[in-house]
């Protein structure tokens, strides 16, 4: 269990993608030479800025592109495969979904692709729609829908079928900052219960809060990796957490410290982020569970369950 | 495997609704048929009237719906894929050929929906017109006995040298339903180049192998035009061999015509052996074979090419398919080659000899597709066989459909679905 918790999901060896012209002549080089590979259980963030090569690199693993050169492993197979779909859930950049059709109606479309029983799709369906917050608008076409409830509705879809990989490009794109909140709540607890987790972003704050691993690619190419802890560590720093003091005391504890060390000591307020203040702002407003992020966690817990 | 097809086929069809094409086609198709209903004089007689008015109609709907659907079936994955919204799908355990297969089988649901809404106008149509003619009068009899029914015929084979008297042929007598009653129908026209001329008096017999007389008449018969005489059913024999005299007699004043037959369709003997809406539901699904066709084509082309581009490479292939059958008779490359025998000086070119040899590659490739037409045999009361609706649907449907239904597959299983297009 332990070696199947630690083993490789998905592992790229100098994958390059060059896109050619019409006759044939190299254009662009959007990939070029990415090793990568992905453990069971884990967050990993692609990052890097607009035009880097991230939404390439996924559709290179999800089989929408075929690589120039290098190979893909995923789960034992290869990208395109259909034993491999099955265990893949997939988020694009932008929701490319059925303007005429509700949300009930697309989950239970996708549903059948998996050849979910009818039972059980109607069974997902529903925890889906709650679980995204779309219960109230199952039967209004996604045509009517907002760029956030189109968001909400493709993230469903990428969970219809339990999966084992989940692979997001951009998730929080769209989302207002209740919607980003809960979004990374559910993948926190995916994630917790074993589901790994590829997402692409350039929304920094949302991937340090929630990714185990990184690589930053920059021109196709990827230009730093490893783990979030370890890459963001300034190990010549530390910071001292304390209770507010009067002045006389902190000026004294400032220049015992300056003495003992003979080094810089600087002295700051520590305040929270301006999400985690909206966050609390709403939350206070709303008075209630059912837009406040936590409200996610157990319904994604049942789910998960099922 | 069948959900997926079923669930990609019920988007298809739900898309097609929602969009509102089934309800556009379906008023189109009842404007055509309602205004054929209300325009169409005919020849003045209720039969005439109705025989226009299934050939039309027939021909109008084959017309319509095979553009619509042609169209339809262009769009089915050429926008999707254009749209991007073909990630979502192609993303999830779905074979390239249960795509191609829902999308083929959603259209074909909105065809067969539309086919059968016209099917049941053209029906109530013609019962209408049944209904207000009077039964007994020759229009009445001609309504019922030559139009709404469905009638085995064959040719008689001509026996004996040019010239001889009496004129016999032979041929086979279709088989009977079992207790059959009502009147068969002798149908012959002579060759005339002027109208108005004085009309033919004869006697026609028919007689078994054995040299027994099933049935004679004489007649007095006109020598432009169709020919009819009817032959009770219970006078002859299903199945069995049968020989056709005729014998031209002298009129009034003595005199003998010499009228020869029409080289084409001497003699036909139609025998009724079911009815009209038997006939008008086969007829229809000759119809669906050749529009499944038009549907696999789209598909495909879809497949290949973006949205405008597939209708109109699609519209090419069939418009070179309909005018390969013409083009041959010019450039036929026998032809070609004896004009370079006997012709001038100078022979065809090699451009004259590739673009023959084209057009005749592409007239046997595609005369199969052109073979199992309607035609005039509804409006004319002829029987459309089961086995030619079950030939059309191996050759149309599993035959090309799935040729075509190969190539869209190896398209789609060898295309980069992200690429721009």
């Amino acid at each position: 269990m332990q070696e199947k918790a630690n083993s490789t999901i998905l592992e790229v060896v100098q994958l390059t993608k060059v896109f050619c012209d019409f006759w044939r002549r190299p254009k662009v080089r959007a990939v070029d030479g990415l090793n990568l590979s992905v453990r069971r259980g884990e967050i990993f963030g692609l990052l890097g800025p607009n035009g880097s090569g991230k939404s390439t690199t996924i559709k290179l693993l999800l089989g929408l592109l075929h690589p120039t050169e290098g190979s893909i492993r995923l789960m034992e197979g290869r990208p395109g495969d259909v034993a491999v779909h099955r265990r893949i859930g997939y988020l694009p950049e932008v929701s490319h979904l059925y303007r005429y059709l509700t949300p009930r109606e697309t989950l239970l479309f996708y549903g059948r692709l998996f050849d979910l029983s009818a039972r059980e799709r109607r069974a997902r369906t529903d925890q889906l729609l709650e679980m995204t917050g779309l219960t109230a608008a199952a039967d209004r076409a996604v045509g009517e829908f907002s760029k956030g409830m189109a968001r909400r509705l493709g993230l469903a879809q990428a969970l219809l079928n339990a999966p084992e990989l989940l692979i997001l490009d951009e998730p929080t794109s769209g989302l207002d900052p209740m919607g980003c909140r809960q979004v990374k709540e559910m993948l926190r607890a995916l994630a917790d219960q074993g589901t790994t987790i590829l997402l692409t972003s350039h929304l920094l704050a949302d991937v340090e809060h929630i990714c185990d691993r990184v690589v930053i690619m920059y021109n196709g190419k990827p230009r730093a990796a490893g783990n979030l802890r370890d890459l963001l560590a300034t190990p010549d720093r530390m910071t001292l957490d304390l209770p507010v003091l009067d002045a006389a005391t902190t000026r004294r504890l400032l220049q015992t410290i300056r003495e003992t060390c003979d080094c810089e000591a600087e002295l700051s307020r520590p305040s929270m982020n301006l999400e985690e203040f909206f966050v609390r702002v709403v939350r206070e407003a709303t008075n209630g569970a059912s837009a406040a992020p936590e409200a996610a966690t157990p319904r994604m817990a049942a789910f998960l369950e099922k | 495997m069948y959900n997926r097809i079923f669930g990609i086929a019920g988007l298809m069809f739900r898309q097609a609704v929602r969009s509102r094409f089934v309800v556009s086609l379906f008023c189109l198709l009842l404007t055509v048929l309602v205004g054929f209903t209300l325009t169409i004089q005919g020849d003045g007689t209720a039969s005439g009237r109705l025989q226009v008015l299934l050939s039309y109609a027939m021909g109008a709907v084959g017309s319509v719906l095979g553009m619509a659907t042609l169209w339809l079936a262009c769009g089915s994955l050429a926008t999707e894929i254009e749209s991007r919204r073909i990630h979502l799908v192609v993303v999830k355990p779905v074979r390239v050929i249960e795509l191609w297969l829902g999308k083929w089988m959603g259209i074909l649901a909105v065809v067969l929906l539309q086919l059968v809404a016209a099917g049941l106008f053209m029906w109530a149509a013609a019962r209408i017109g049944e209904h207000r003619t009077v039964a007994g009068t020759p229009d009445g009899i001609a309504v019922r006995e030559e139009v709404l029914v469905a009638r085995e015929w064959v040719e008689g084979r001509r026996l004996g040298p040019p010239g001889d008297r009496p004129v016999r042929w032979s041929l086979s007598c279709p088989e009977l339903p079992e207790g059959a009653t009502g009147m068969a129908t002798l149908s012959y026209r002579f060759l005339s180049a002027w109208r108005d001329q004085p009309p033919v008096i004869g006697h026609w017999m028919l007689r078994g192998e054995d040299g027994r007389i099933w049935f004679e008449s004489d007649c007095t018969a006109n020598q432009d035009g169709v020919n009819r005489l009817k032959i009770p059913l219970a006078q002859l024999r299903g199945g069995e061999p049968v020989e056709l005299l005729f014998e031209e007699r002298p009129n009034a004043a003595g005199q003998v015509t010499g009228a020869t037959f029409h080289p084409e369709r001497e003699v036909e003997l139609l025998v009724p052996t079911g009815g009209f809406g038997a006939n008008l539901m086969r007829a229809l699904l000759l119809l669906f074979c050749h529009v499944a066709l038009l549907a696999a084509l789209g598909v495909t082309a879809g497949t290949l090419f973006t949205f405008p581009v597939a209708v109109f490479a699609s519209l090419a292939l069939v418009v070179a398919t309909l005018l390969a059958q013409f083009f041959v008779f010019s450039t036929a490359p026998e032809r070609v080659a004896h004009e370079h025998h006997h012709g001038g000086e100078e022979g065809p070119s090699w451009i004259e000899r590739v673009g023959a040899h084209a057009s005749e590659t592409v007239r046997m490739a595609m005369a199969p597709t052109l073979r199992y037409r309607v035609g005039l045999r509804l409006a004319e009361g002829r029987r459309i066989p089961w086995r030619e609706v079950q030939a059309a649907a191996a050759v149309l449907i599993l035959g090309y459909g799935g040729v075509l239904c190969l190539a869209g597959c190896l398209v789609l299983r060898r295309r980069e679905w992200a690429l721009p297009v």
